[in-house]
């Protein structure tokens, strides 16, 4: 092991629990114990992944939150007696490993209830959510310290919980950390004080009007965290260690508005000043470990940040509230852990806390103790596989109904959470396989297609794999998505697997009789619109990110997709000044892609004032100037260029054929999650 | 008599059910049915299938948490 990692394999103690390393799996929504969305149960595909986060090394995994009351069927999570006997060995097969599993209980979402429109039907409706209401209780759902909007829907209000309904809960909290106790499990985590959740709503001002003794001054507001951790106690005992999970600072502007990373701005939520009392006044009450980072669902990039936000984006804030305390800190956020071992080893930090890298590599941890670290395949930040939640102006949570059921599942790596589903199995008909395409979907059918004993050969018109993907990670803030790239490169040469560079195939048939299969990954071309007069004069984002031949400061983007909004956001922070047209409502009104990402979007747009014309439309493009048709009026807009972001279209090569095979936007188009999943669907049936 | 007929004739209809869905879920029926049905089709009806399957356990782990 590189000796800069020595420090996160130290242990440390919560409590009275020794803790063997300093590596903390976050929850993460989906992955857990007792279902996700489903009444609770004995989950066997949470079960299976977390076990093998402990045997990778994890010194402490959480599993993914976990709501005291299931929002579908209504039962409290202490009533299944079966399921906690069903934990008890599972948690004795557990503690082999020599790792730690606390479950992180929650209050409920309150007015961050990720509410579909069909909910957001029966929550605006008193009479349709009663008669809904022994299956599911939206307005219960969505109960907050006060009446306050709903994040996700518009015209939706959270309705007070009453004293006897936060009281109940309390209580269940105890009774059920007593039996999770019982079952073996090691501690506690609540969520609490964190990410807009709704006992955050509680501790918020902004978002408790109560009068009552759970509103008004910040003791009031942490009481019901304090009066949970108390209960637990009460009934599981003094010793039972209960973790915090904690946002230090809400980040947050308004109702709906994140504060950028390097944005001076009027806190809405806790601000550091706050927080520094909260943090003593919750150890008092009895908390014995914080698992910090910043946010709330008004600010999600915080809590979820995105590529765009910089690494350990918490961490100043986190060692800052440090200082004002003595139980182990942990945080979250981008952590690098190179960055947290040195932070550990000179006592600013206790524990470093790591979520989405645990979905892409299930052996992070073992390759950097055996020295490895660079086949540790990356997090791009994406959130299309584990946490697709979105929305755009108008709109409740877009997400489907499929992913509403699954998340913590991982685009790049399609194992995850779905073991049982996506698995290698050894063929027993060995096969030579052409693959039309070096781009990440080719290089995933090649990879599946080794692994399984096929013999895969990769057809590449340029000289170098990667192919549209290269475009897509050429902006300065994709380091993420460049480390993704050279792990394909390396993987496809340690695999062996042949390429034949500088090769164009436009005809599968002279490559036909070679192979047994053909698997075309050609991708997309840019769509075009040529009644736009002047369409030919627009540039693409190749040219602007790739070949970086577009000079010039005022550039226009025909289309406000993640695309163009990505590259807008690359030249805001080169210094240039971009323009959005966008024909929709908003920007990055994308079904697949989390609100996490797309609200740091459209803040960053609007923190840096880049013009952004909605229900618009360019009517002509010249030499040095485009026509811009917005509803107050049509004007002539100069600019140095006009970049076509209005989407992509499938380039296939050759027809539909007996063993002839379609992976990635040449299919149709997508994201790297519906590349990747669908790599996987087709190579493990050939 | 005829209710147990009846019975009979569910419970085999039931067996019959389970073993073709058990039988499907195998790899080499899956390869079949991928080269049969064209991947698009399988891959769609594979979908639905997934999302029918993940729906039908929200009764039964209701059920399940009846259970003394």
């Amino acid at each position: 092991m590189n000796p800069k990692y020595e420090p996160l394999f130290t242990p440390f103690k919560i409590g009275e629990v020794e803790i063997p390393n300093r590596i903390v799996q976050c929850s993460m929504g989906g992955t857990t114990l007792f279902g996700w969305l489903e009444p609770s149960h004995f989950d066997l595909e949470g079960a299976d992944f977390l076990l093998k986060r402990a045997k990778d090394g994890v010194g402490l995994v959480l599993p993914g939150m976990q709501v005291i009351r299931d929002t579908m069927g209504r039962k409290w999570l202490d009533s299944n007696r079966q399921m906690y006997r069903v934990l008890k060995p599972y948690m004795e097969e557990y503690h082999k490993t020599g790792g730690k599993l606390f479950i992180q209980l929650a209050g409920g979402f309150g007015r961050s209830m990720a509410v579909t429109p069909w909910m957001a039907a029966l929550g605006r409706n008193d009479v349709l959510n009663k008669l809904a209401s022994p299956i599911v209780d939206v307005q219960y759902a969505c109960a907050s310290a006060s009446a306050t909007p709903n994040r996700w829907a518009d015209n939706l209000t959270s309705r007070p919980f009453t004293i006897e309904e936060i009281q109940e809960m309390v209580w269940h909290f105890g009774a059920t950390a007593k039996k999770l106790r019982e079952s073996g499990i090691d501690g506690v985590e609540i969520h609490a004080v964190h990410e807009g959740y709704n006992l955050d709503q509680f501790a918020i001002a902004n978002m408790n009007f109560r009068t009552d003794q759970y509103g008004g001054s910040l003791e009031n507001r942490l009481r019901f965290a304090t009066e949970i951790v108390q209960e637990i106690h009460k009934q599981a005992g003094d010793d039972f260690p209960v973790s915090l999970r904690y946002s230090v600072r809400s980040c947050t502007k308004g109702w709906r508005k994140g504060a950028m990373p390097y944005e001076e701005f009027e806190e809405f939520g806790r601000d550091l000043a706050e927080s520094e009392k909260a943090v003593k006044i919750l150890q008092d009450a009895g908390y014995a470990f914080l698992n910090c980072d910043n946010g709330t669902y008004d600010a999600w990039y915080w809590a979820h940040p995105p590529q765009y936000m910089p690494d350990n984006c918490n961490l100043a804030d986190v060692e800052h509230i440090r200082q004002f305390i003595d139980i182990p800190v942990a945080c979250a956020g981008r952590m690098d852990p190179v960055k947290a071992a040195e932070e550990i080893a000179a006592g600013r930090l206790d524990a470093v806390a790591i979520a989405r890298q645990n979905l892409v590599d299930e052996n992070w941890v073992t390759k950097i103790k055996e020295g490895r670290e660079d086949e540790i395949r990356p997090c791009i930040r994406c959130h299309n596989g584990c946490f697709n939640f979105s929305k755009a102006a108008g709109t409740e949570n877009m997400q489907s109904l499929g992913d509403s059921l699954h998340l913590g599942r991982c685009a790049l790596n399609p194992p995850t959470m779905q073991h049982n589903r996506y698995k290698i199995v050894p063929t027993k008909n060995p096969k030579k396989v052409a693959i039309i395409g070096g781009g990440v979907g080719g290089m995933e059918c090649a990879l599946v297609l080794k692994k399984r004993g096929h013999n895969p050969v990769i057809f590449e018109k340029e000289d170098q794999l990667g192919g549209l993907f290269l475009t897509a990670s050429a902006m300065t803030f994709k380091e993420n998505d460049k480390d993704l790239l050279r792990w394909y490169k390396d993987q496809i040469a340690k695999a062996g697997v042949e390429v034949r560079f500088n090769t164009e195939v436009n005809d599968l048939g002279t490559i036909k009789r070679g192979f047994d299969e053909i698997i075309v990954c050609t991708g997309s071309v840019p769509r075009s619109m040529p009644n736009i007069k002047g369409f030919d004069k627009t540039k693409s984002f190749r040219q602007l990110l790739r070949e970086k031949s577009v000079e010039g400061d005022t550039i226009v983007f025909l289309g406000g997709g993640q695309s163009s909004c990505e590259a807008a956001y690359d030249l805001v922070l080169a210094g240039k000044h971009p323009i959005i047209v966008e024909y929709g409502n908003d920007l990055v009104a994308a079904q697949a892609t989390c609100l996490a990402n797309t609200s740091f979007l459209r803040d960053a747009m609007e923190y840096h004032k880049v013009p952004t014309y909605l229900h618009s439309t360019i009517t002509e493009i010249g030499d040095g100037y485009c026509v811009i048709k917005t509803p107050d009026g049509t004007f002539r807009q100069e600019c140095d260029a006009v970049i076509n972001g209005i989407g992509f279209v499938p380039a296939p090569v050759g027809e539909k054929a007996p063993h002839v095979h379609r992976v990635g936007d040449c299919v149709a188009i997508g994201n790297l999650r519906t590349v990747v999943w669908r790599a996987w669907d087709v190579c493990m049936r050939i | 008599m005829k209710n147990v007929k009846k019975l009979l004739v569910l419970a085999c209809l039931g067996c019959l059910g389970f073993g073709t869905a058990k039988l499907l879920k195998t790899d080499a029926a899956q390869e079949k049915l991928f080269a049969l049905l064209g991947e698009d089709t399988y891959l769609a009806i594979l979908d639905k299938a997934r999302l029918l399957g993940d729906l039908l356990m929200w009764p039964i782990d209701f059920v399940r948490a009846l259970l003394p």
